[in-house]
C-alpha cells in the first residue's frame, strides 16, 4: 500500500494545479519536501486528508470548507462564474490502482456568495467510477480515518508526541488509537456480536426451556385431567345407568299404576256388590226371620212353600166357589126375573112389552136352575172344604198371606243377591287377571324411583358440565403443549456454535493482543535501537496501555527523560505498529528533526532510509544541509520537492533535480 | 490474502493454535461441541480481517451465520 501521486488544483495556498509524485523506488523510499514556515508543506497533509475523508483539521479544529479554497483563484475568478477546488489522490494497494477525486465547484455569485459542495469520485484500475456510497469503504480499506494520524504524523506538535509515549492520562488515548491501528476494536466487536447471538440463542433456549418446564406442568396438569374426566365419565355413566334403571322402573310402575286404576276400579266395584250381598242377605236374613213368625211353629218352614201352594190352590178354589155363588145368585136373580117376567106382560126392568114367549122364558130359567144347582153345590161343598183344609194345616189366612208377601221379597232379594254375587264374581275374576298389586307399596316405590330418576339427572347435568369443562381445559393444555417450546437441536448446536465462537475470539484476542503488542514494541525497539545514540538503551518497553518506557541493559526499566526521546520512541512507535499491521507502509511525517539533535537527526535518517516504509519528510529548508544530510540519507532519497511561497495566497512547489 | 500483515498472521496463528488446543481437549464435548475446521476458522479470521475498517462487519456476521446455519443443519 503506497501513495502514487497527489494531485492539488486551487487547494488552500496552491493556486492552479500542481502534482506530486509519490512513486519512489524501495531502495530511495525518502520523499523530501522543503520549504519555509507557512509555504505550504503541511497544506500537502491537509490536501491527502481532505481527499480522503471530506475534511481536515488543524490540531483538533475542522478547517471550514472555504478556507481550504485558494483565496487567489477565488478572488480572480469572474461573478457568476465557477471555480472548481479539487485534489487527486492515487494510491496502490494490492496491485490495484486507487484514484480519488474530491471536487468542489464553487459557483461565485454577484454578491461574492459561494454554493455547491465537494464530491468524491473514485475509479478503480482507470475504470469507471465506482458508485459514491461505496468510496468511503475503499478509503477506510485504505487508510482508516481513525488511524490516519499516525501516517500524517506532524512533529511540529509536542502533544502528538507526548500522547504517544504517556503513561498517564494520554495513554489511554493512544491506547485507543493503537488497538485499532492493530484492529483489536474490530476483534471485540465481534466478539460482542458473538455474544449477542449467543445470548439471543441463549434466551430463545432458555425461554424454550421455561415453555418446557410450563408444557410439562401442562403435560401434567392434562393427565390429572384426563384422569378427573375419566372419573367424572365413570360417575357418569353410573349415573345415566342409574337414571335409567329408575326410568324403567318408573316406566313399568306407570305401566302398573295404570292397572292399579282399574285395580281400584274394580275394587270400589266389588266392595259395592259385597256391601250389597251383605245387605240383602242381612234384610233376607231378617225377612226369613219374619216369614217364621208368620208361619205356625209346628209347620216346617221348608215345606211352608208346598203349603203356600196349597193354600194358593184353596184359595183358588174359594174364590172359584165364591163365584160360582155369585153366579148361582145371578142364576137365582135371573131365575127370579124370569119368573116375574113370566108373570107379567112387562119387563120388570124396562116396563116394556116383551113379545117373548113363555116358553122360551120357561127354557131359559129351567137352564139356569140346572146351572145354579151345580154351582151352589159346588160352593157349598167347596167352600167350606178347603177352609176346613186350611184351619186343619194351622195357618191364619192373614199370617199366611203376609208370610207370602214376606217370601216374595225373600225371593226377590235372592235374585238380587245372586245379581250382586254375579258381579262381585265377575269383579274378582276380572281383578285376578291383574295379580297381586300392591298399590301403596306401588305409590311409595314410585316416588322412590322419580326421586332416584331426579337425583340422577342432576347428576348427570352436573357431571356433564364438568367433563366439558375438563374436555375444554384438556384441549387448551394440548393446544398449549403442541405449541412447543422444546429446545430444538438446530437451536441448541447455533448456541454452541456462537458460545465456542466467542471462546474462541475471546481467548484469541487476549493472546492476539498481547502477541501484538510485543511485536510493535519489537519493531518500535528495532528502530528505537537503530535511532537512539545512547547504547544504554537497548529498546523500548511497551505496557497494556502503550505507554513507552526505556529498557535498560540490565532489565531495568526507565521513563522517557527528554522531548528527544519521546520524538525518537514516538517515530519508532509507528515504525512498530505499520511494520505490524501495514502489509505496506508510508509515513507522512512533519517537522521530524524537531527536539532533535545532530546525532539523532542522522540516525533519524538513516532510519526513514532503512525502515521499509515510504517515508515523506516536511521539512524546514533550513533543516536540510545537502552536504550533511546526503550522507545520512545514503541513497535513501528517492525525491526532493521545493515548496516556494509566491506570496501570502499562492505557493509553488518543484521537484528538485 | 491482500492484508498479509504480521498483525493477521498474529491474529490467525492464535486462533487456529486455540482451537486446535479446544479440538484436543475435553473441555467442548460435554456440551455438543460444534466442531469448525481449521479452514473455517481462518476464513473467519480472514472475513474479519476484511471488514477491520469497514463500518460494518457483514463480512464475518454473513460467515459466520452461513457456517453457523451449515453447522446446526448438519446437527
Amino acid at each position: 500500500m503506497k501513495i502514487l501521486s497527489l494531485k492539488l488544483t486551487n487547494f488552500m495556498s496552491y493556486k492552479g494545479t500542481h502534482e506530486i509524485n509519490f512513486d519512489v523506488p524501495d531502495a530511495s523510499p525518502v520523499i523530501l519536501f522543503l520549504g519555509e514556515n507557512g509555504h505550504g508543506k503541511t497544506t500537502i497533509q491537509h490536501a491527502a486528508r481532505w481527499c480522503l475523508y471530506g475534511e481536515t483539521n488543524y490540531k483538533e479544529r475542522k478547517i471550514p470548507l472555504f478556507d481550504l479554497l485558494n483565496r487567489k483563484s477565488y478572488e480572480a475568478a469572474p461573478a457568476a462564474s465557477e471555480v472548481d477546488m479539487e485534489v487527486v489522490l492515487e494510491w496502490e494497494d494490492s496491485k490495484k490502482n486507487y484514484e480519488l477525486t474530491r471536487t468542489w465547484s464553487v459557483k461565485k455569485d454577484s454578491s461574492g456568495w459561494v454554493t455547491g459542495s465537494a464530491t468524491p469520485s473514485l475509479r478503480i484500475d482507470h475504470k469507471n467510477p465506482v458508485p459514491t456510497t461505496a468510496i468511503p469503504e475503499y478509503v477506510q480499506r485504505f487508510l482508516a480515518k481513525e488511524i490516519s494520524h499516525f501516517f500524517f504524523f506532524n512533529g511540529e506538535i509536542q502533544d502528538e508526541f507526548d500522547k504517544m509515549t504517556s503513561n498517564d492520562d494520554g495513554a489511554s488515548f493512544i491506547k485507543s488509537e493503537i488497538e485499532k491501528t492493530l484492529s483489536i476494536p474490530v476483534i471485540t466487536e465481534a466478539i460482542n456480536w458473538l455474544h449477542g447471538k449467543e445470548s439471543s440463542e441463549s434466551t430463545a433456549i432458555e425461554k424454550a426451556n421455561r415453555d418446557n418446564a410450563k408444557i410439562a406442568q401442562y403435560a401434567f396438569d392434562k393427565e390429572q385431567a384426563l384422569k378427573e374426566k375419566t372419573v367424572l365419565e365413570n360417575e357418569l355413566k353410573i349415573q345415566m345407568e342409574k337414571r335409567e334403571k329408575a326410568r324403567t322402573a318408573i316406566a313399568e310402575l306407570n305401566k302398573k299404576i295404570g292397572n292399579i286404576e282399574e285395580v281400584q276400579g274394580l275394587t270400589a266395584s266389588l266392595n259395592i256388590e259385597t256391601g250389597k250381598i251383605d245387605a240383602i242377605t242381612s234384610q233376607r236374613r231378617e225377612i226369613f226371620s219374619n216369614i217364621k213368625d208368620h208361619l205356625s211353629t209346628n209347620v216346617w218352614l221348608p215345606n211352608s212353600k208346598y203349603l203356600l201352594k196349597v193354600w194358593k190352590t184353596a184359595q183358588d178354589s174359594k174364590n172359584e166357589y165364591e163365584k160360582a155363588e155369585e153366579s148361582a145368585r145371578s142364576y137365582l136373580r135371573n131365575i127370579e126375573l124370569l119368573s116375574e117376567l113370566e108373570n107379567s106382560a112387562t119387563c120388570p126392568l124396562c116396563n116394556s112389552v116383551h113379545d117373548n114367549t113363555p116358553e122360551s122364558v120357561k127354557n131359559r130359567k129351567i137352564d139356569l136352575q140346572k146351572k145354579f144347582d151345580e154351582v151352589s153345590g159346588k160352593y157349598d161343598l167347596g167352600f167350606q172344604g178347603v177352609m176346613e183344609l186350611l184351619s186343619l194345616m194351622g195357618f191364619e189366612t192373614m199370617k199366611v198371606s203376609k208370610a207370602i208377601d214376606l217370601q216374595k221379597e225373600y225371593d226377590e232379594l235372592g235374585a238380587r243377591l245372586a245379581k250382586a254375587k254375579n258381579a262381585a264374581t265377575e269383579v274378582r275374576n276380572r281383578l285376578s287377571l291383574h295379580g297381586n298389586v300392591d298399590v301403596k307399596e306401588s305409590m311409595v316405590n314410585m316416588r322412590a324411583f322419580t326421586q332416584n330418576e331426579e337425583e340422577a339427572t342432576r347428576s348427570i347435568n352436573s357431571y356433564q358440565e364438568d367433563i366439558k369443562k375438563k374436555a375444554s381445559l384438556i384441549e387448551s393444555l394440548e393446544s398449549a403443549i403442541s405449541k412447543g417450546g422444546t429446545v430444538s437441536p438446530e437451536k441448541q448446536a447455533a448456541y454452541n456454535a456462537f458460545r465456542y465462537l466467542r471462546f474462541l475470539f475471546t481467548s484469541g484476542k487476549e493472546s492476539y493482543a498481547n502477541l501484538v503488542r510485543q511485536q510493535v514494541e519489537t519493531f518500535a525497539s528495532e528502530s528505537f535501537n537503530s535511532i537512539i545514540s545512547d547504547k544504554k538503551f537497548v529498546g523500548l518497553k511497551i505496557n497494556d496501555s502503550y505507554g513507552v518506557d526505556l529498557l535498560m541493559k540490565d532489565g531495568k526499566i526507565e521513563p522517557l527523560r527528554s522531548t528527544g526521546q519521546a520524538k525518537i520512541s514516538a517515530i519508532s512507535l509507528i515504525n512498530g505498529l505499520i511494520k505490524t499491521a501495514m502489509p505496506e507502509g508510508f509515513i507522512l511525517m512533519d517537522t521530524p528533526f524537531g527536539s532533535l539533535d545532530m546525532g539523532h537527526r542522522r540516525e533519524v535518517c538513516k532510519w526513514a532510509s532503512n525502515s521499509g516504509l515510504k517515508v515523506s519528510l516536511f521539512m524546514h529548508s533550513g533543516e536540510f544541509d545537502r552536504n550533511i544530510d546526503s550522507e545520512f540519507f545514503g541513497n535513501g532519497i528517492g525525491r526532493i520537492y521545493r515548496i516556494h511561497k509566491v506570496d501570502d495566497n499562492e505557493s509553488s512547489i518543484s521537484v528538485e533535480v | 490474502m491482500s492484508d498479509d500483515t504480521v498483525a493477521y498472521q498474529h491474529l490467525l496463528s492464535t486462533l487456529l493454535e486455540i482451537h486446535a488446543k479446544n479440538r484436543s481437549s475435553n473441555d467442548f464435548e460435554d456440551v455438543d461441541f460444534v466442531d469448525f475446521s481449521e479452514t473455517e476458522i481462518q476464513q473467519l479470521a480472514e472475513s474479519l480481517w476484511a471488514n477491520r475498517f469497514s463500518e460494518s462487519r457483514t463480512d464475518f456476521q454473513d460467515l459466520v451465520g452461513k457456517l453457523v446455519a451449515e453447522k446446526t443443519v448438519q446437527k
